[in-house]
């Protein structure tokens, strides 16, 4: 029997590790809110602004949105840590994971699409009075995830 | 939102896209950002097919063989790896023929997992319309325009796929001595001397694979192979903490790594098996099966160290894998009554019919945990109710005739003892016998079937 040494993992926590976003968009005008808890999505990141999939009911064309959007890094079991971790009443439980980056911004819907078989539609979301620079290194930051992929894929490939 | 700019490597890939057929396999609205990259590629829109789910997909394969997929990786109801070994099948290699993978997750679990699929790239949402079209045309150009290497590769491919193995077998060789680092090649090479079970051969390719680079993937994997065909489980072993250690472990042969493990007891690793099978959402029946089996084998190897509370947690992981196949989860249940864990086995029996429940082994399982844990006139009084009851095991008629002359019952009683398990077991019987030696045999009392055990042992 070969000897286990230990140190030795078949599973590393790193290799288990995701990144997620949490995403939260309130509507200036009405303050409608929606958040990626309850569905909100985002579909596309471009050069000076966002796609992002929302209810319906969140707003039209024209509207202005203040876009809170945050990238964390995840390892294996640590939401559940987070979720169990002792709070005071009330208080929300703290976000698992390790912070890569956040955008706090706002933004003019310019363009709505409704989306098949779905309550919800799609938004295009133009930035204005924005950090290019920071909007920039956060693209970069994803960018990063895209890269490492694509690394694992051609080593194993190789 | 914005314009897309080609570099001009890309421009020049954009021809051979012309005449190219795609299949998009995507509800989510990342199917726009794929489609105006398709547009600004200047893609005929008529080359463009949407499907929402895999059947919608798999019609759309058979029917038009699209050169490139981009797939959900949740694409209702299988998913998109499964569709990629569709894809895979029924385009051949002669042909420009790449896959993309879209999905949410990002983890290396699952890059590696889809790398062994043969698809072509792990495209990961929200996209950007630049970053999707860099990851596309970097796929692109090495499919359009290969290295003499990865061409003289893709030609044996091509040839093994219309089954021509000597031809194929002599493009692998000449490809070994086009790159200085040609573990690809060796691997190749090596992969067709294992379907023929030329085992030196292939393990000589392998080996020279990893000469040149000592943690390819593939060769690591071709020298497990080898392992399990030689049925040298220690080597087996040996290569697949090679391959986790170095990489990760290979998704799609979870089956034979959890084999190899518990061939070489360590039991454990199963257990982490199961954590990236979770993590990965991975319990489909190719691999929840041999899990939950492994996970029982694994829990009653706990069970028998005293390790309970591992056991336990092997077994409640067995019934999510198998989504509480009794059938496998049965060697548990009667595990779990030998270690005297009832409230444990309760838990579980909701998963059981009453054939399970009231089963001999369920019934010897409970007998076992008496007999561990009490004294020799209990564990007389629950083996002879067994008897009683019609159970028939030589290891219980050995136990309870052993027990009856340790306990000097009458003669009598041992005698109908040995009578039962003589007729269960005829060729038992003389051992039966044996066991109570010098016994002086009375005849028993006509229709007299209860061994005498309400007389001489009140419990």
């Amino acid at each position: 029997m070969p000897p286990q040494s230990p140190s030795f993992k078949w599973v590393r926590d790193e290799d288990l590790t995701v990144t997620v976003y949490d995403l939260r968009v309130v509507n200036s005008a009405t303050h409608t809110k929606a958040s990626s808890q309850t569905g909100a999505q985002v579909t596309e990141l471009a050069e000076n602004g966002l796609a992002l999939r929302v209810p319906r009911s969140l707003c039209s064309l024209g509207h202005v949105l203040s876009i809170e959007l945050t990238f964390r890094r995840i390892k294996p079991g640590e939401k559940e840590k987070a979720r169990a971790a002792p709070r005071k009443p009330g208080e929300k439980p703290k976000a698992p994971g390790a912070l890569i980056a956040k955008l706090v911004t706002t933004g003019k819907v310019t363009e709505t699409k409704l989306l098949d078989r779905s309550k919800d539609i799609e938004v295009f979301v133009r930035f204005y009075q924005y950090d290019e620079e920071a909007w920039s290194a956060f693209c970069s930051d994803h960018s990063k995830r895209q890269l490492r992929a694509d690394a694992i894929v051609r080593k194993r490939q190789a | 939102m914005s314009e897309l700019e080609f570099k001009k490597k890309e421009k020049e890939l954009l021809p051979h896209l012309v005449d190219a057929t795609f299949l998009i396999a995507d509800p989510t609205p990342t199917r726009r950002v794929l489609q105006r990259l398709l547009s600004a590629c200047k893609v005929k829109p008529s080359n463009i097919k949407t499907a929402d789910t895999d059947a919608e997909a798999i019609e759309l394969i058979n029917l038009l063989r699209p050169n490139v997929v981009f797939a959900d990786h949740e694409l209702p109801l299988k998913g998109g790896i499964e569709l990629a070994q569709h894809h895979d099948r029924a385009v051949s290699s002669r042909h420009l023929k790449v896959f993309f993978l879209v999905s949410d997750t990002d983890s290396a679990a699952l890059a590696n997992t889809i790398a062994d699929e043969n698809i072509d790239a792990l495209l990961i949402r929200p996209l950007s319309l630049t970053g999707l079209k860099e990851s596309v045309f970097a796929v692109l150009a090495r499919k359009i325009h290969p290295s003499e290497y990865m061409s003289t590769l893709q030609e044996g491919l091509a040839l093994l796929d219309m089954g021509n193995v000597e031809a194929a077998r002599e493009r692998f060789a000449a490809a070994r001595r086009l790159d200085p680092g040609p573990s690809l090649a060796c691997f190749h090479e090596g992969m067709i001397h294992l379907s023929e079970r030329n085992l030196a051969a292939a393990e000589e390719c392998f080996q020279a694979g990893l000469r040149s680079t000592p943690t390819h993937y593939r060769c690591l994997l071709g020298m497990f192979d080898i392992g399990m065909a030689k049925r040298d489980y220690a080597l087996a072993y040996d290569y697949a903490r090679r391959i986790a250690e170095h990489h990760t472990v290979p998704l799609k042969r979870l089956p034979e790594f959890i084999a190899v493990s518990i061939q070489n007891h360590q039991f454990d690793d199963v257990l982490d098996f199961y954590k990236l099978a979770q993590s990965l959402g991975a319990f489909g029946t190719t691999i929840a099966m041999p899990l939950g089996a492994g996970l029982v084998v694994a829990g009653l190897s706990f069970l028998r160290r005293g390790d309970h509370e591992k056991a336990v947690t092997a077994f409640k992981n067995a019934e999510v894998a198998t989504r509480g196949n009794a059938e496998i989860l049965k060697r548990a249940y009667f595990g779990l009554l030998e270690a005297g864990l009832t409230k444990e086995a309760q838990a579980m029996s909701g998963r059981f019919d009453r054939e399970i429940l009231d089963s001999v082994e369920a019934k010897l399982a409970e007998f076992r945990f008496v007999q561990k844990t009490s004294d020799a006139l209990k564990v007389l009084h629950h083996g002879i109710i067994l008897v009683r009851q019609g159970v028939k095991d030589p290891y219980l008629f050995e136990t309870v005739i052993r027990l009856s002359v340790e306990a000097r019952r009458k003669a009598s009683s041992i005698q109908q003892l040995i009578d039962v398990a003589s007729r269960a077991f005829p060729d038992k019987a003389a051992w039966f016998a044996a066991l109570a030696p010098g016994l002086d045999s009375e005849p028993p009392p006509e229709d007299d079937d209860d061994f005498g055990l309400d007389s001489e042992t009140s419990v």
